[in-house]
């Protein structure tokens, strides 16, 4: 397992492995809906021009850099949760943390991913509380739900 | 953190969002507690709409729906526990305003008047429910356990003369004491 953190990622770089040209920065992280792993990267643009990188096109997550395999791989996309992700609307880095109970633990201020595969392992609340991903349930435009 | 609180009061539920577990989206708002008050059980909430053009929304949750209520929130699996009001229990889309406790006296059967009734206490949890009233008297608010042997007429709510001993001026240490008088109230049956 290769741990990164998403903070120690966003703003790096994205060059291509196949024309070594740089095509964007990681702006946002796309996570599937039950919060269990990352599914591509916001790289580019906000609105109806942002460019996304499939998890599965990426090459590998460097300590001054992430590689995508092909520089034509990133793509546009209409999906309404990639743009709610552009747009900010559905940020884990930013998000309440709400329990299964009804209860808030501030916001995550950060979550750590295995790089190997996108899986998201345990996202940091701002009170310094460490929530492991077996706990993790969702994640919406209101919050992050994990188990009580 | 917000501190964990097992007792809460209905107004305090109101204007909280009703959050997904399974999208963490948050689907609507708490407009009203419905509750029986004669069977001091917890029926469910009206709901509104979130955002500035909040309303009235024509769904309504039925308290079975409800996986949690916290301070923050109150917690269902997903937007299909909100029920049309053509579907929901006419106790939820309708509620009896006649049954309404608030504004109630609440006298012992010792014949004291122990305040008028201006909240009501709810132990939350996986099966949130009614377990007391807070009223409003001369010398401060004060929490009287519900029981089963209470009994309501509209303008009088009266408690059994055993739960005088068992009212608390605040929350902390309440749950406690309706455990304790309802203990009494088994030992007495």
């Amino acid at each position: 397992m290769s741990m990164h953190t998403m903070k120690a990622m966003e703003g790096q770089s994205v060059v291509a492995v196949d024309t070594a040209e740089k095509i964007g920065k990681v702006k946002h992280f796309v996570v599937s809906s039950d919060a269990s792993r990352i599914e591509r990267l916001h790289i580019d643009g906000r609105t109806s021009n942002s460019l996304f990188a499939e998890w599965s096109d990426l090459e590998s997550f460097g300590k001054d850099r992430v590689m995508v395999r092909v520089a034509s791989a990133p793509a546009e996309s209409d999906d309404e949760r990639d743009i709610d992700a552009a747009r900010g609307r559905i940020d884990l880095l930013s998000s309440r943390l709400l329990d299964s109970a009804g209860f808030e633990h501030g916001t995550a201020t950060d979550a750590s991913f295995d790089a190997d595969d996108g899986r998201i392992v345990s996202v940091t609340s701002s009170d310094g509380e460490v929530i492991d991903a077996s706990r993790l349930r969702s994640i919406g435009s209101y919050a992050i739900v994990f188990d009580a | 953190m917000n501190p964990r609180i097992d007792l809460i009061r209905a107004s305090e539920i109101a204007k909280l969002p009703v959050v997904t577990v399974t999208g963490g989206e948050d689907a609507a708002e708490i407009r009203d507690v419905v509750y029986d008050a004669e069977q001091h059980r917890l029926i469910g909430f009206t709901l509104n709409k979130r955002g500035w053009l909040s309303g009235r929304l024509k769904t309504s949750l039925p308290i079975e729906m409800v996986t949690g209520i916290g301070s923050d929130a109150v917690m269902v699996l997903d937007e299909s526990c909100l029920v049309h009001d053509d579907g929901a229990p006419q106790a939820l889309s309708a509620p009896k305003s006649d049954h309404d406790v608030i504004g109630n006296d609440v006298v012992s059967t010792s014949g004291a008047v122990l305040g008028t009734v201006v909240d009501v206490i709810i132990e939350t949890g996986e099966h949130p429910e009614v377990v007391g009233y807070e009223t409003e008297t001369d010398d401060g608010n004060l929490l009287i356990p519900a029981s089963a042997q209470t009994s309501l007429s509209g303008s009088n709510l009266v408690v059994p003369a055993a739960a005088e001993e068992f009212t608390r001026n605040d929350l902390a240490g309440f749950g406690a004491a309706v455990d304790s008088f309802r203990d009494r109230l088994k030992g007495e049956s």
